[in-house]
């Protein structure tokens, strides 16, 4: 070993001469300096109190060193502060780090391993704490980008535990921190741990994990050739008892208690051990089995709540205990028109809020949502739980719509979760407010159709009324006219023989005469209503078929006329002989109404493309409930007459495609106006 | 005529005959009465009547079937049916088949007095044609047939010799001195009614101002050589058309 030490160290005198032999060659013979990164992890790499470095690994690359002629210049640094020389190039070479596969994104490792170490967490003596789970919520003082510091976040993370982590400078500040009480509980690596936990009066939980190799890390592409020189050492020294490496390890760890020779009563613990270690993999491979069902189980349950989630046809949203949004899922999104991306992780009463039409929004409101929903995390208190409400909803893509929910606390290990249930019902609202239309529609129709019904059953029973008396007017007519021909008749003949007869006499005969003309007059009346013929139509001047009517008609003596016809009236297109009836009718009714005599007006105009002739008298009115039944035959209201003027008059206007209106204030007079169509001959 | 205007009054009604028979006789016309159709044609086949006035609607035989035996014994006899009510399809019938015309009960009797008289009036008739030769075999002819005819051979004269009570008036439209035309102008203003009947030799010449005075309400324009028959079919035609116009005004 010694021999192959000096005949090295000629060699490089040797060369060392050669290159200063030759001046064109002085940077080829510069011997290696390399710059090692040194942080305080004792006993792997530290400064002792005198500034010297010390350590495993610093033995281990000074052995090393020693073998190759390499310069060695130890630069302390804090551990992140090194690991960020080591890569920007700052340095060279790092001991004392644990090989991970992410680091070897930003360092080149040697492959041999001078160390296995694993992560420990440890607290005050007396404080008991047995598993991860019992982290949930406690302070941990940890390393940064210490592998330990990491191993135990992600760990942490899967398991959905909450711990804060408090950063230490190092192991021995971490220490420091779980023994002043700043922290619950620190992270170091096991070998530090067991070297120094009776310096800080810690215990060792037994939360071990994340093993790791120890080795040497370089600049990333610089010194590939350097870690293969102390690979090719280290694999060989493992293997030499009295190796630097073996006499390294010997001087760091045995004298730190650390078993790394066997005991005399080891082989019977190792015995015991073993026995142990079976029972342990069997206790293990039945936990295992029993895990393996649980989480089978539990991921078959997850599935099937995931699965129910996503295909609900209802929008479910799930807070967790913070309130934050964790669960919204595509039925919800289609409700609201607001992706899960958006609100994932946000805080319910936002949400709840912007849910709100935008004008009925308040910060008070929202202030109100907030506390009702924090208190319903806390305490589980929520009031209208679970009770479905309706509400409005002003849908992002600008539709209004009906939107039906429900929320409720849901309990867990940790306190309260919020869940939201929502439908939107719009369409089943506007189909109610259809049916409710429709059905208010159908009512109106059905009342409509009633109505109908009762009208058309009083016009059958006044046609069957009608066409009995038709019938009877016909049979009754011939029997009548007959008698009252032969009574004409023997009146003619009797003023014919007797034209001297006294005045008594005369005067008789005329009594006879005018109560035989009044009695046809009847028995006429009733043949013209129930046998009206055929209208004759032809154009018509207006103001001669009124005079014609007038002609016709006998008027009181105390009854005075006026007429107001205008000249430029068009022709009428009528059958003059019904017309002329007709208006004979009315003149006559509305003489009839003034019997203490009166005023009778006739005027004429042109009324919506036909014309209008409007009979107006002075006389008593005729009060609105009698209106209607004034057109029915034989309703009269007058001692004498049957009832039929107005009924023909009316038949006789509209064959001939009028019809007639009336006008009546009681005490006042009536106004009956004949409305006929304009005739398109001629003007 | 000398002879009165015999009247066969036919209703199921005794009081009806009775009445209108006593009215009849009393303005001095020959009057029977018969209760029943073939009463009526009993009497009929028995004795000469010059009109026929009978109810529509009787047991038995009815206004229009009595009319059509009555065709088969004496036709051209005029019958004249009353009606007390409007028995529209009745009276269709008896006009299709050549009843005179229908009237309404309760009768109006200045009315039927007034047709009576028309009916024994001898009708009257005034020819008016330059030609001397023509205006006389012709108003032979038409005297002959019972015509009281007045020959007006000068035009000047013509409208004053025509008498109001003229009831067809034939004339020639090529007169020597003056315009057939303009005669029927002075006769329409003073009489707007009467019947003219055209005559002429010249059909193609004349056409225009014959178009003119069927516009002036001449009733037709009979050509020379005249054929007497169509000529006494027209002139019975302005008869029964003037007698009907009596009963319905």
């Amino acid at each position: 070993m010694m021999l192959t030490n000096r005949t090295k160290q000629w060699i490089a005198t040797l060369g060392l001469l050669l290159l200063l032999l030759l001046p064109g060659q002085a940077a080829f013979a510069q011997a290696v300096h390399l710059r090692v990164g040194l942080y305080q992890n004792p006993p792997l790499s530290f400064s002792d109190d005198d500034g010297v470095p010390q350590g495993l690994v610093v033995d281990i690359l000074r052995a090393v060193a020693q073998e190759e002629g390499w310069e060695l210049e130890f630069v302390p640094c804090e551990w992140t502060q090194c690991l960020e020389m080591l890569a920007s190039g700052q340095i060279d070479l790092m001991g004392a780090i644990a090989y991970t596969e992410a680091r070897t994104e930003r360092f080149d490792f040697n492959s041999e391993a001078y160390f296995v170490n694993w992560g420990t967490v440890y607290t005050r003596s007396g404080t008991t704490i047995q598993s991860l789970l019992e982290l949930d919520g406690l302070t941990i003082a940890a390393v940064n980008e210490d592998v330990y510091t990491l191993g135990l976040q992600d760990l942490l993370t899967r398991l959905g535990i909450e711990s804060e982590f408090i950063t230490a400078q190092d192991y021995a500040q971490a220490f420091a921190m779980v023994q002043s009480g700043a922290v619950d509980a620190g992270v170091v690596s096991r070998l530090y741990g067991v070297l120094h936990e009776a310096d800080y009066q810690l215990e060792q939980s037994p939360i071990i994990y994340s093993p790791t190799t120890l080795r040497y890390a370089a600049t990333k592409g610089g010194h590939l050739a350097i870690l293969a020189t102390i690979d090719s050492y280290l694999g060989r020294w493992k293997s030499e008892p009295n190796s630097p490496y073996n006499l390294a390890l010997n001087k760091w760890l045995e004298s730190h208690a650390l078993v790394w020779n066997l005991p005399w009563w080891l082989p019977w613990a190792f015995g015991g051990l073993l026995a142990w270690v079976g029972l342990l993999f069997g206790a293990v491979a039945i936990l295992r089995a029993r895990v393996r069902a649980q989480t089978a189980s539990l991921s078959e349950s997850e599935q099937k709540f995931r699965s129910v989630v996503r295909e609900c046809t209802d929008g479910i949203a799930l807070t967790d205990e913070q309130g934050r949004m964790i669960e919204w899922n595509a039925s919800m999104a289609a409700v609201t028109g607001i992706e899960a991306a958006e609100v994932l992780g946000q805080p319910i009463w936002e949400l709840q809020h912007r849910l709100i039409p935008a004008g009925q929004r308040t910060p008070e409101g929202l202030q109100k949502l907030k506390e009702v929903l924090l208190n319903a995390i806390r305490t589980g208190d929520l009031p209208r739980s679970g009770e479905i409400m309706e509400r409005e909803y002003d849908h992002p893509d600008g539709s209004h719509r009906h939107i039906q929910g429900s929320i409720f606390p849901i309990k867990t290990a940790r306190g309260f979760m919020l869940g939201s249930l929502s439908r939107d019902i719009s369409a089943q609202k506007h189909a109610q407010e259809t049916i409710k239309a429709y059905s208010e529609k159908l009512e109106e129709m059905v009342a409509d159709r009633t109505q109908e019904l009762r009208l058309a059953q009083e016009q059958i029973i006044i046609q069957e009324r009608l066409a009995a008396l038709g019938q009877v007017a016909a049979g009754v007519a011939h029997e009548l006219r007959n008698p009252l021909s032969v009574i004409s008749n023997a009146v003619y003949y009797l003023r014919s023989i007797q034209p001297d007869a006294d005045a008594k006499v005369k005067e008789y005969i005329e009594i006879i005469e005018h109560e035989d003309w009044a009695a046809d007059k009847i028995v006429t009346d009733l043949l013209d209503y129930s046998h009206l013929p055929q209208p004759d139509p032809e154009p018509l001047p207006v103001a001669e078929i009124i005079q014609q009517a007038l002609d016709k008609a006998t008027l009181p003596d105390q009854v005075s006329l006026s007429t107001q016809i205008p000249a430029r009236l068009p022709e009428v297109h009528a059958d003059p002989r019904m017309v002329t009836q007709a208006l004979g009718n009315l003149i006559l009714n509305a003489c009839q109404a003034m019997p203490a005599g009166g005023a009778l007006s006739i005027e004429a105009e042109k009324r919506a493309g036909k014309v209008a002739i409007a009979i107006t008298d002075t006389g008593e009115g005729i009060p609105a409930a009698n209106i209607p039944r004034l057109f029915e035959p034989l309703y009269t209201t007058r001692a004498r007459g049957i009832g039929m003027g107005l009924p023909i008059a009316r038949k006789l206007v509209e064959a001939n495609g009028g019809r007639i209106e009336v006008r009546s204030k009681p005490g006042k007079g009536s106004t009956f106006t004949v409305i006929l169509p304009v005739s398109k001959e001629k003007k | 005529m000398n002879q009165p205007l015999r009247i066969l009054v036919v209703d199921d009604d005794r009081r009806m005959t009775r009445t209108l028979v006593d009215i009849l006789v009393l303005n001095g016309y020959e009057a029977v009465e018969a209760s029943s159709g073939p009463e009526a044609l009993d009497s009929i086949k028995s004795q000469a009547f010059d009109c026929v006035l009978t109810d529509i609607k009787m047991p038995g035989m009815d206004g229009v079937e009595l009319h059509r035996e009555i065709c088969k014994i004496q036709p051209g006899l005029p019958v004249v049916m009353m009606t007390a009510y409007a028995a529209e399809e009745l009276i269709r019938q008896g006009l299709e088949t050549g009843v005179f015309a229908a009237v309404e009960k309760p009768l109006d009797i200045q009315q039927l007095l007034t047709f009576f008289a028309s009916l024994a009036k001898t009708p009257s008739i005034a020819v008016v044609d330059d030609d001397p030769n023509f205006c006389k075999t012709l108003g032979d002819l038409l005297e002959l047939r019972g015509f009281r005819v007045t020959k007006v051979t000068d035009p000047y004269s013509a409208v004053d010799m025509i008498q109001a009570d003229t009831q067809v008036v034939m004339l020639d439209m090529k007169l020597n001195q003056i315009n057939g035309l303009d005669v029927l102008k002075e006769l329409r203003q003073r009489h707007p009614a009467m019947p003219v009947l055209l005559v002429t030799g010249y059909r193609k010449e004349m056409a225009g101002a014959i178009q003119h005075a069927l516009d002036l309400n001449a009733y037709a324009c009979l050509y020379k050589p005249l054929v007497i028959a169509d000529m006494l079919k027209t002139l019975e035609e302005i008869r029964v058309q003037q007698l009907r116009a009596l009963l319905n005004p």
